[in-house]
């Protein structure tokens, strides 16, 4: 276990431009090499740009907060600096492997929970009960469904001039519907009569 | 004998069919009909198609010489010699003379589709016709002159005579497709009022018949009620919008920009479309109703 959370430790470092010693024998790498390669590499030295800065800062406010608390340490005779020591100690040095280590365990019983649900569906849809349900489901009438009801002509569908009030009313809204009201063909034409010399 | 009688009969009667067509071809519309009948139609589609080609012809005509005085006024401007002058001057009277045919053809054209519109009244017809004619006047009047212009200055104020009198000419142009269009809305509200009287008369009949199988159930009956209500309150809608864009006629005859005011006017005209076919889906509704038991 020791070893593991070791490689972990070190694959993490080695993302932030750390080079881990268990990976570096893994690899079969001199230490010496990947520090020549580290230094030749942007990315590298990129990274450890930010992370100098991001410890400056947080360097920074640790002290500001240190200052404040022997403030009030003075007022209440109460050690609140050694315990904030401890407690920045404990998150600095077990912080990123908590990190990690969370994150694994909680993908991998996120995919055990898929695949145990996957088999219980599986199991489940196979069974013959739960075919007998379905069939019987179907077989059951329900409320929603509508019985089909065909209109009825009353005495006036085949009158004539109903008939040719309708055909009057249908060419007129096709008309109505198809007629474009704004004149656009024929605009004035646009002629030149700045004339000048 | 019988033959010497039949062929002249025959051939009288052969005669007498054809002249029939002639005189029918040449009939004319009363003043108070804002329908067209097909043969008259007819006549001025061919007309219509006639002016058409004239103006767009002189619009090609129009466009050569412009390129042509282009060129010449370029050079002129850059060498002013004596030749490059007349050169231009010769361009530019061209020129004027091929923008004012243009203009003639593109107002026999208006009149032509003026004439062809539907809804239009004979007073306005007659009346924007008037407008019409004067305007061409002006410009076949002012194409006489032009040659009279000894000096390029000459031919410069003379242009600029015909530039104020074509904002004059463009507004009377958007006068005229403001009552093209209108003339189309009036159409389609006399022809939708004649259908919802006819259905408010059957309606009438309906309700009150007393033998059992041409009677309706009561809430159809209400139903065609309900649509007919519908039908004509957007009709006065539609008459409220119709009589919004005319009120913009005064101010379209004033305006600097003719464009926006018929812009704004098609735009309740445009509305008033949309009543219209609303109208007519619930018309149809009502025959359905009437058509089902």
């Amino acid at each position: 276990m020791d070893k593991v959370s070791q490689f972990f430790s070190d694959w993490v470092n080695m993302l932030m431009g750390k080079s881990g010693s268990s990976l570096k024998t893994f690899y079969g790498v001199k230490s010496e090499d990947i520090k020549s390669a580290d230094a030749d590499n942007p990315i590298n030295s990129d990274i450890k740009k930010v992370k100098e800065v991001l410890e400056k800062i947080i360097s920074f406010v640790e002290e500001k907060i240190r200052h404040a608390l022997l403030h009030v340490n003075k007022k209440n005779g109460f050690d609140f600096v050694q315990v904030v020591n401890q407690l920045f100690a404990k998150v600095e040095n077990s912080f990123k492997l908590t990190l990690v280590k969370k994150i694994l365990i909680g993908l991998l019983t996120l995919f055990v929970i898929i695949f145990t649900t996957g088999l219980i569906l599986n199991l489940f849809l196979k069974s013959d009960v739960k075919q007998n349900v379905l069939t019987s489901l179907e077989k059951t009438p329900t409320s929603m469904q509508l019985e089909y009801r065909p209109i009825q002509n009353s005495i006036y569908a085949d009158d004539k001039n109903i008939l040719m009030l309708e055909e009057e009313l249908s060419i007129l809204v096709k008309q109505i519907d198809s007629t474009n009201i704004r004149e656009k063909a024929f605009m004035p034409p646009d002629l030149d009569f700045s004339i000048d010399f | 004998m019988i033959k010497l009688t039949v062929v002249p009969i025959f051939i009288m009667l052969l005669i007498g069919f054809v002249l029939f067509d002639v005189v029918s071809a040449q009939d004319e519309t009363s003043p108070t009909d804002t329908g067209l009948s097909e043969t008259v139609s007819t006549v001025n589609d061919a007309l219509y198609k006639q002016v058409l080609t004239e103006y767009n012809l002189s619009l090609e005509k129009y466009k050569k010489a412009h390129e042509e005085y282009l060129l010449r006024r370029s050079q002129y401007i850059k060498f002013k010699t004596l030749t490059a002058q007349q050169e231009a001057y010769k361009a530019t009277l061209e020129m004027l003379i091929a923008r004012n045919d243009v203009v003639v053809n593109y107002l026999n054209v208006l009149r032509e589709r003026l004439f062809m519109a539907e809804g239009v009244s004979y007073e306005t017809k007659n009346r924007l016709d008037i407008a019409i004619n004067l305007e061409k006047d002006w410009y076949m009047k002012h194409t006489e002159i032009l040659p009279s212009a000894e000096t390029l200055e000459n031919l410069v104020n003379d242009s600029n005579k015909a530039g104020a009198r074509y904002r004059q000419t463009k507004l009377l142009s958007y006068e005229v497709f403001y009552y093209i269009s209108d003339g189309k809305i009036e159409s389609f509200r006399l022809s939708l009022n004649s259908v919802i009287d006819k259905l408010k008369n059957l309606k009438g009949i309906i309700k009150s018949e007393e033998r059992p199988e041409y009677q309706l159930d009561p809430r159809k009956i209400k139903n065609i009620e309900r649509f007919l209500l519908e039908s004509e309150n957007r009709m006065t809608r539609a008459s409220a919008l119709q009589l919004k864009a005319r009120e913009e006629v005064d101010r379209l005859t004033k305006s600097q920009d003719g464009l926006s005011v018929y812009n704004s006017m098609v735009i309740h005209l445009a509305e008033s479309q949309q009543f219209f076919r609303e109208v007519g889906s619930f018309l149809k509704e009502v025959i359905k109703e009437i058509k089902s038991r």
